[in-house]
């Protein structure tokens, strides 16, 4: 995958995206073979590679329900290693770039659905990191959140982050100078956008 | 560069505290039902102690009360360092927060303290009210040291969290098992002296209370609360205490991150 860029997984339900994405979280250690991530190896060093990744699993229930939005980011603020006086700035820009300011205050259990996903790729980018992995970000999204999702990508890699979304479908992604990536019967090929 | 590390690794703690005192909170009747079982408990063996006494174990039935609260305190805070640990990693397993958590550049050890440490702190206050409530009944008179008595609480925190940890280990690699973390605390509990002397037990048994940290945990507790600081005893105990946890805490992390590369090679580490 380019670095300083985004690149998309498209794939059949079931093709693996979302084992390959956890793979490369180090959540789920590979049967065999290898991968580098931020250039550390994710066998040999994988703490290194936790330094350097932001996750956005499909998973609303990654977040603690009984506390509010911004709790929980000032919680995986201080996970990711952001310094005390950087934390409340970091959540506040990543709010205004997802638009979750409304809603921060609120306790997860009370929001909806894309609400939630929106915090999910909030902490994603807490501590700036340098990969982002994010799998089917854009899932239960509306229309602004689709914007504010793929423009929130955008920001990220323009400063110089990676990007690898995992997605079934794709429309979303087209013409916004991504990769397209295949992953089919194991393995992963460039593609070209239709 | 270590006291950099050091403090953030408090830091992550202190949040991870803060983060289970929000929860807690959340559900405010808990407050009530936990003072609720402490006043019960405390009022219940207040009138158990007046049915004892007078034998060789035990001098009066003033004498028992005092034994069986800093017995209760004790196998509270060993309860809240094994049982809960256990307990909250279950919790992010199932809550699927683990997953996230573990993809997270902390270090082992600040997840293990992180499921730790609000009810440990919240035994040790139980511990207080504990007191507080018994003192009426008839626990007071008595001229604790107060520094060794927290020392003994604290130091009895941390061996049975290495006991916790590996309990953990146990719950995260086979998504079940608490129930055998509370059947060896309540064993532990019934062995080594926290209702009633373990000289009373038979003499196999109470060999077996000597490997029991509880025991120690108890004598050293009791020693710096009701033997107005018995600084001989209270210091073998502790030593004997700080002994075990240099054993046991190497176990309980081995067994932590071994517990946890299985989970990740099974792809587990969210599974209800």
């Amino acid at each position: 995958m380019p670095r300083g860029a985004v690149s998309v997984l498209q794939g059949a339900n079931g093709a693996g995206k979302t084992t390959l994405l956890r793979i490369l979280a180090t959540v789920v250690t590979p049967d065999t073979g290898s991968a580098t991530v931020a250039g550390y190896d994710l066998s040999g060093s994988p703490a290194r590679v936790r330094e350097r990744i932001g996750v956005a699993f499909v998973n609303e229930r990654s977040i603690f329900w009984r506390l509010n939005a911004l709790e929980n980011l000032m919680l995986f603020a201080a996970t990711r290693g952001v310094a005390a006086k950087q934390r409340r700035p970091q959540i506040d820009a990543l709010a205004h770039d997802l638009g979750i300011e409304p809603f921060l205050t609120k306790r997860i259990s009370d929001l909806s659905t894309g609400q939630r996903q929106r915090i999910i790729l909030a902490r994603a980018g807490l501590g700036d990191p340098e990969v982002l992995l994010l799998d089917e970000p854009l899932r239960g999204l509306d229309e602004t959140g689709v914007e504010q999702a793929l423009s929130f990508i955008d920001a990220r890699v323009s400063r110089g982050a990676s990007a690898l979304v995992a997605a079934p479908t794709v429309s979303e992604f087209q013409d916004r100078g991504y990769t397209l990536c295949r992953l089919g019967q194991g393995s992963i090929h460039q593609a070209r956008w239709r | 560069m270590r006291i950099e590390s050091a403090t953030r690794f408090a830091r992550i703690v202190w949040e991870f505290a803060r983060k289970d005192f929000r929860v807690l909170r959340s559900y405010r009747f808990s407050f009530v039902t936990g003072i609720f079982a402490a006043v019960y408990g405390i009022v219940s063996f207040r009138f158990v102690s007046s049915l004892v006494g007078g034998t060789k174990y035990i001098g009066n039935s003033g004498q028992y009360f005092r034994f069986v609260v800093v017995g209760v305190v004790v196998a509270g805070v060993m309860r809240a360092s094994t049982i809960t640990t256990a307990t909250n990693a279950r919790r992010d397993q199932v809550e699927g927060t683990l997953e996230v958590l573990a993809a997270q550049p902390l270090p082992l050890m600040t997840l293990g303290l992180g499921w730790a440490i609000l009810p440990v702190l919240e035994e040790l206050f139980a511990a207080l009210i504990t007191i507080g409530i018994a003192v009426p009944l008839g626990f007071g008179g008595i001229s604790p040291d107060w520094p060794a008595t927290v020392l003994a609480l604290v130091l009895t925190a941390f061996v049975f969290l290495t006991i916790g940890f590996v309990a953990a280990a146990v719950v995260l690699a086979v998504q079940q098992g608490v129930q055998v973390a509370g059947v060896t605390v309540a064993l532990l509990t019934l062995l080594s002296g926290a209702v009633f002397p373990i000289a009373v037990l038979p003499a196999w048994l109470r060999a077996i209370s000597y490997v029991s940290p509880l025991t120690y945990a108890l004598r050293a507790t009791r020693a710096a609360i009701l033997d107005g600081g018995n600084t001989g005893r209270v210091a073998t105990d502790l030593l004997i205490l700080v002994g075990i946890a240099a054993i046991l805490l190497p176990v309980g992390l081995i067994a932590l991150r071994t517990s946890l590369a299985y989970a990740r090679a099974r792809g587990s580490l969210a599974r209800f």
